[in-house]
């Protein structure tokens, strides 16, 4: 980590504050405030999260030019410059800034005073608190609280302490692109995976009771037990490598059935293309229950002789209604499966069940999204699945080797 | 920001990620290679904010005071006010440089910070540890000072730092100018992280561990306080705990607290009943003394109806043989920091 560029805000306009937000987390900052007035003005500083906090929330103390201490207590704003000026001032700031904690300031300020040299300018030594415990800063502010403004051109920029590098590869560029990495000597495959819906991708078929048609999977499984074992498969032209992932699908149950099982699996970038939950690999499948009412998860860990449950999403629409589902892994540990209400999937799920606790060497780093048949006893299922939608927001790069 | 090249066939290079960008960047630098009266650099690049380092040795005999200059404009268009010590501040009008607090001591660090519009006048913040007589047995002294030059008309491309007699500094005497602007798009930052270290759990040591040597060391320390009784703050460089330093401080703009031959710095240490944060700048050559300046603060009962502390703080020690490589505040009256503590350590050569 390093110091760097946290943001900068130059007004353009004349007006009372000059405000940098969305800084990322930072344990400390290094604040640099330039004040030009139009009429007469001060600097203060005020923080916040969201927005500067202009309740009574600041401490402060602060020395003009030497003399004595003085203080302010249940204030709105935290001293920077001397204040009731219609000349520039500078201020330097340093931020601590634990959510925690208290945020601790101290500021060192020198103001133009009457312009010429003939006169000398003014100091303030200040130290300031924020006594917000709950909230990291992400808002730095210069604001005036006297009659003028701060003019065109007053700054206010802001360093942080814990900036880190970022990567290089860009996103913008087509599906199919290669990345040659100068100083690893790494090339890399680029994957569009954003918002794509993986039906418009040719599709393998396995048997002859899992189809896809108008855009819809469809599993439909009769009564033949020789139905067990067909799958309706889409190899990702290139896996994602990256374990965050969201995958959208639409699922609805047509008519249930006796002693089958059937639903989507999602499997890892394991050898073979094998779809059935046939205890090998990496991979998670739904499982929809005979009656339509919900859904279970299981996960499986190559090597394991078992599946692992993730447990039942609850309350599905009975059938004939479409289910609005997410399938999210935002970690190496955690998958979620939730319900919504809508197909925009907003606010929050009606229900959700999850896992937390992945084996540390669980893969699905999605290679096959696909319908699958794994129990047909009985018969009569029949479901659909739709708008099966895969985002990934990060590392869509893949790295085929150096 | 790393370059791309596009190629055809869907082909781009790079490099694998961009560094940081935007931090404070070194602009020029001028190191005495032999005794002189004046340091100048030159061809400094405009920018809106400059960090200044300024390292003088070996001034002896004449006036005391040396002072900037830009552009080279000699005129009395510069505008000092000055506090040694604590006491009054003083003012300079008219004068022809802007007059810093360049004492007949061994060594002098100065930070300062210079705002650079070239319509607005220019207005210099500087805070001075001057070593003052070699040894642990004689307190630094410490300076502030502010200042302008009233050019109205531009930018900064040159700074002199004249002795404004005939005096001389010593080789190896130096100023480096920093720069910052809101449009830098640079990753070549100065200051780089040489120690990130938060306590995590409770302890009675807070150390940076073994850090890479360089002759500029910046460092801010967070200490959690854990309520009842006070941990103490006994900051050691390298594990030194011979009565090798020497402090002098103002706590909430009081009388000036001096102690020599003591066995520690005294950082946070006269009333750290509360969350405290400090900042502070080292020199740090081998072969002469170490010199520190830091401001603290000390948050005091938790809420907004409790002003705040602070602290102001000079500090030698009277290494002359060794680099900085650890910094450590350790509490020996059986209370502990919090896990919260954590102290950072920036550094550059």
């Amino acid at each position: 980590m390093a110091w760097g560029k946290a943001g900068s805000t130059t007004l353009t306009s004349a007006g009372d504050t000059v405000t940098v937000s969305g800084l990322s987390d930072n344990k400390y900052f290094t604040v640099l405030g330039y004040k030009q007035s139009s009429g007469t003005s001060d600097f203060n500083w005020r923080v916040g999260n969201g927005s500067a906090d202009s309740g009574n929330n600041y401490a402060r103390r602060q020395s003009s030019n030497g003399g004595s201490d003085t203080t302010n207590t249940g204030y709105s704003r935290m001293f920077a410059d001397n204040g009731g000026a219609s000349t520039p001032s500078f201020q330097v700031g340093y931020f601590v800034n634990i959510a925690t904690e208290e945020k601790l300031n101290i500021t060192h300020s020198v103001s133009q005073s009457t312009a010429g040299a003939g006169t000398a300018p003014d100091i303030r030594e200040s130290v300031n608190k924020w006594a917000n415990t709950s909230d990291l800063i992400d808002v730095i502010q210069g604001v005036n609280v006297e009659g003028g403004d701060f003019a065109s051109g007053s700054n206010v920029s802001v360093l942080g302490s814990d900036l880190t590098t970022s990567s290089n590869k860009p996103t913008d560029v087509q599906e199919g692109s290669r990345f040659e990495e100068t100083d690893t000597r790494k090339m890399y495959h680029y994957f569009e995976s954003g918002g794509t819906d993986i039906q418009d991708k040719t599709l393998v078929q396995n048997g002859d009771d899992i189809t896809y048609s108008g855009g819809v999977i469809d599993v439909n499984i009769g009564s033949s037990s020789s139905s067990e074992g067909d799958y309706l498969l889409h190899t990702l032209n290139v896996p994602i490598t990256t374990t965050d992932f969201v995958l959208d699908f639409d699922y609805k149950r047509v008519s249930g059935g006796t002693g089958v099982f059937g639903g989507l699996v999602f499997r890892s970038n394991q050898s073979g293309e094998s779809v059935e939950n046939s205890n090998t690999g990496d991979y998670i499948r739904t499982s929809p229950n005979a009656a339509g009412s919900s859904m279970n998860m299981y996960w499986h860990n190559d090597g394991d002789s078992t599946e692992t449950e993730l447990g039942y999403l609850t309350g599905l629409n009975s059938a004939g209604s479409w289910n609005y589902l997410r399938l999210t892994r935002t970690n190496g540990t955690n998958i979620k499966l939730e319900r919504f209400s809508s197909s925009a999937r907003s606010g929050s799920a009606d229900a959700e069940a999850a896992v937390t606790n992945l084996s540390a060497t669980w893969g699905l780093s999605l290679k096959y999204i696909g319908g699958y048949c794994a129990y047909a006893s009985g018969g009569g299922l029949e479901e659909h699945f739709d708008n099966i939608d895969l985002s990934s927001t990060t590392k869509l790069w893949k790295e085929l080797g150096t | 920001m790393c370059a791309l090249t596009y190629h055809a066939g869907r082909r781009i290079q790079g490099t694998s990620a961009d560094a940081v960008s935007g931090g404070w960047k070194e602009l020029a630098r001028t190191t005495l290679g032999s005794g002189n009266t004046n340091i100048n650099v030159t061809s400094i690049p405009d920018k809106r904010y400059y960090m200044i380092l300024r390292n003088t040795l070996g001034r002896s005999g004449g006036g005391s005071n040396g002072g900037y200059q830009f552009n080279g404009d000699s005129g009395s268009n510069y505008a000092v006010r000055r506090s040694g010590q604590g006491g009054n501040f003083g003012t300079d009008a008219n004068f022809s440089d802007l007059d810093l607090w360049d004492a007949n001591s061994p060594q002098i660090l100065g930070v300062d910070y210079l705002v650079n519009k070239s319509d607005k006048e220019k207005l210099l913040l500087s805070h001075v540890n001057d070593s003052n007589t070699a040894g642990a047995g004689n307190a630094p002294n410490r300076a502030v000072i502010l200042g302008k030059w009233a050019n109205t008309s531009d930018a900064i491309n040159r700074i002199d730092l004249n002795s404004m007699n005939s005096t001389t500094w010593n080789s190896g005497s130096e100023v480096v100018v920093l720069g910052w602007d809101p449009a830098d798009t640079h990753t070549t930052n100065f200051w780089e992280e040489l120690a990130s270290v938060e306590l995590g759990s409770a302890g009675a040591s807070l150390s940076s561990g073994t850090i890479t040597a360089k002759k500029y060391l910046w460092v801010q320390v967070f200490f959690e306080h854990l309520g009842g009784s006070n941990p103490n703050t006994l900051w050691r460089f390298n594990s030194d705990s011979g009565n090798n330093y020497a402090n002098r401080s103002s706590h909430d703009g009081g009388s000036e607290d001096v102690e020599t031959g003591i066995s520690h710095l005294d950082f946070y240490g006269q009333t750290n009943d509360s969350n405290g944060f400090i900042n502070m700048f080292i020199i740090n050559n081998a072969s002469n003394e170490k010199l520190v300046i830091g401001h603290t603060i000390l948050a005091g009962a938790s809420g907004a109806g409790n002003a705040p502390s602070r602290d102001e703080h000079v500090v030698k020690w009277a290494n002359t043989s060794n680099q900085i490589t650890n910094i450590t505040s350790t509490s020996t009256n059986g209370n502990n920091y919090g896990g919260k503590s954590f102290i950072k350590v920036w550094g550059s050569d």
